[in-house]
C-alpha cells in the first residue's frame, strides 16, 4: 500500500488519506456486502429461531403474537442502534476524510504558491543578470575605445607631419604603435562580438539587401591586402543570385574574416571566393541552442547559399581542424607572431554562422591550402 | 578646391579627444569652439549659431541624443547639422542617433586621416540629407 503514496520529502501532508487510496475502494465495498449479508442471515436465524423458541414456551395463539410483537419491537431497537453505531462510524471517517483532503489542498496550494515565487524570483535574477552584462558589454566598449580614439587619432596626425617634421626612424617607429593600436581595436572588436553572441545579446536582424554589392564590399576591402602581398584574387558568382534576406553585416563579417585569414596564411598563389545558389539544402538538425534557444529546424530542404574561400596557403594539419573554431586558437603557435591576428575570427565565424542558420566546414592540406564552405539559408526564417 | 571655413561646435566631455577634434579640425582651416558637456554645449549652439556640430553621445548629466532632440527644438539651431561622435558601436546606435536627429554618425575611434572629410561632406550635402 505504501508504495501508492507520493514521495514523502517535503513532510507528511502530501500523502494521500489512508480511504482514499485507490486499492481500498474495492475492499470497502465488500466490507458493506459482508456487513449486509451477516446482518441478513443472524436476522433469519434469528426470527425462526426465536419464533420456535417462543412457540414452545407460549402455551396458546394469543399470548405467542403478544410476546411475537415485543420481541418484533426489541429486534428494531436492537438493529437501529447497531445502525446508528454504523453511519455514526462511517460518517465520521468521512468527514475525518474531507478534513484530510482539505488540508492537503491547501498545503499543495501553499507549495505551489511558493514554487511559483520561486521560480519568478529566478527569472528576475536572470533577467537582472541579461541587463547587466548587456550594459556591461557597451560600457566597456565605450571606456576601451576612448583612450584608443587618441592613440590612434594623435599618432595619425603625427605620421601625417600634421603636427611637424619627424624622422624616418621616428615615423617607422610611430607606424608599429598605429599598427599595434589597431590590432587592440581589432581585437576589442572581436572580443566584444564574442562575448555579445556568448551573452546571447547579438541581435540578428532579418533584411533583403542585394548579394553582388555585399561580395564587392568585402572584396573590394581585403583587395588592398591581396594586392600588397602580390596575390592574385578571385570573385566568382554564379548566375541567379541576386537578393538575400539575412543580416547583412553578419554575412559580410563572416566572408571578411575568411577571406582576410586566407590572405594572410598564403604567401603566394591567389585566394578565390565562389558563390552559387544550393536549391535543395537540408538545415543542420541539431541546433546550439545554446547560443539562441530556436526550436529545432525542420528536416525540410530550404534554398541556400553556398559561399567557398578557397586558397594556395600553408593549409591546416588534421590534427588542429578539431580546434579551429574555439577562441583563441590560431594554429601552430609557432607561426602566431608571424601572422597577425585575434585567433578569434573563425570561432566568430562559427558561431555567427550558427546564428545565421548556417553550416560552416573546412578542407585542407598542409602545404598545399585550405578551402572553408560556409551554406547560409537565403532565407533566414 | 579651396573650401570655405566652417564655423563648427564640439561637445566632448574627454579632454584628450576634444583636443584631437579640435587639433585636426583647426588644421583644415576650420574655426573650432567646444564645450565639456550637454548644457553648455546647446548654450553654446544657441550663442554661436556655428556651421555643424560635433556631438559626443556619452556625455556626463545629458546624454548626447537628449542633447541632439533638444537642439532639434529650438528654432535657431533646428537646422544645424549634428555628427554624432560615438564609441557605442553597439548594434542599434546609428539608427538611435539619426532617429534623434542627427545628421551623420562617425565611429570611434576615429581615423584621423579621413575624419575631416567625413565631416565636410555631411555639412556640405546636409540640406537634402533627412534619413541616411
Amino acid at each position: 500500500m505504501s508504495t501508492n503514496r507520493p514521495d514523502d520529502e517535503y513532510g507528511q501532508n502530501t500523502a494521500l488519506p489512508p480511504s482514499y487510496e485507490p486499492g481500498r475502494k474495492w475492499s470497502l465495498r465488500c466490507r458493506a456486502l459482508l456487513i449486509t449479508a451477516v446482518y441478513a442471515i443472524v436476522a433469519s436465524l434469528w426470527i425462526y429461531a426465536s419464533d420456535h423458541a417462543l412457540m414452545a414456551l407460549a402455551a396458546d395463539t394469543e399470548i405467542f403474537s403478544r410476546w411475537s410483537v415485543y420481541k418484533g419491537i426489541g429486534f428494531v431497537l436492537v438493529t437501529s442502534l447497531l445502525l446508528l453505531l454504523l453511519i455514526w462510524w462511517a460518517f465520521g471517517a468521512l468527514e475525518k476524510a474531507y478534513t484530510d483532503l482539505k488540508t492537503l489542498n491547501q498545503n499543495l496550494e501553499k507549495r505551489v504558491r511558493a514554487r511559483t515565487h520561486e521560480l519568478e524570483s529566478v527569472a528576475t535574477r536572470a533577467e537582472t543578470a541579461d541587463q547587466l552584462k548587456s550594459s556591461f558589454l557597451a560600457t566597456m566598449s565605450h571606456e576601451l575605445r576612448t583612450p584608443l580614439n587618441s592613440i590612434i587619432g594623435f599618432t595619425g596626425i603625427i605620421l601625417q607631419g600634421m603636427a611637424g617634421p619627424i624622422t624616418r626612424e621616428q615615423k617607422k617607429q610611430l607606424g608599429m604603435v598605429r599598427s599595434s593600436a589597431r590590432h587592440l581595436l581589432d581585437l576589442i572588436n572581436d572580443v566584444l562580438d564574442i562575448s555579445k553572441i556568448e551573452a546571447g545579446q547579438l541581435q540578428i536582424r532579418r533584411e533583403p539587401f542585394d548579394l553582388t554589392d555585399a561580395i564587392d564590399r568585402v572584396i573590394g576591402s581585403v583587395r588592398p591586402l591581396a594586392e600588397k602581398k602580390g596575390l592574385s584574387l578571385h570573385r566568382d558568382i554564379a548566375a541567379g543570385l541576386s537578393t538575400m534576406r539575412s543580416d547583412r553585416r553578419r554575412v559580410e563579417q563572416i566572408l571578411l574574416n575568411l577571406l582576410n585569414n586566407a590572405i594572410k596564411f598564403t604567401d603566394q598563389g591567389s585566394v578565390a571566393l565562389h558563390v552559387e545558389l544550393e536549391p535543395a539544402w537540408i538545415p543542420p538538425a541539431t541546433v546550439d541552442d545554446a547560443n539562441n534557444g530556436t526550436s529545432p529546424r525542420s528536416e525540410q530542404p530550404v534554398t541556400a547559399v553556398r559561399f567557398q574561400v578557397t586558397d594556395t596557403g600553408i593549409g591546416i594539419r588534421p590534427e588542429d581542424i578539431e580546434q579551429l573554431f574555439k577562441p583563441f586558437n590560431q594554429v601552430d603557435s609557432g607561426l602566431t607572431r608571424q601572422h597577425d591576428g585575434t585567433g578569434l575570427g573563425l570561432a566568430i565565424c562559427s558561431r555567427l554562422t550558427d546564428l545565421l542558420g548556417g553550416t560552416i566546414k573546412v578542407h585542407s592540406q598542409w602545404s598545399q591550402g585550405s578551402e572553408f564552405t560556409v551554406i547560409l539559408p537565403l532565407e533566414l526564417p | 578646391m579651396k573650401e570655405p571655413r566652417l564655423d563648427i561646435l564640439v561637445i566632448e566631455d574627454n579632454e584628450l579627444n576634444r583636443y584631437l577634434l579640435t587639433f585636426l579640425l583647426e588644421h583644415r582651416g576650420h574655426r573650432v569652439r567646444s564645450a565639456t558637456d550637454g548644457p553648455a554645449g546647446i548654450a553654446l549652439a544657441k550663442a554661436l549659431l556655428p556651421d555643424l556640430i560635433l556631438l559626443d553621445i556619452q556625455l556626463p548629466t545629458m546624454h548626447g541624443y537628449e542633447v541632439a532632440a533638444t537642439l532639434r527644438e529650438v528654432e535657431s539651431v533646428g537646422n544645424i547639422p549634428i555628427i554624432a561622435v560615438t564609441s557605442h558601436a553597439m548594434a542599434g546606435d546609428r539608427e538611435k542617433a539619426l532617429a534623434a536627429g542627427c545628421s551623420g554618425y562617425i565611429e570611434k575611434p576615429i581615423d584621423p586621416d579621413t575624419f575631416v572629410d567625413e565631416v565636410e561632406s555631411v555639412c556640405w550635402q546636409s540640406p537634402d540629407m533627412e534619413s541616411s
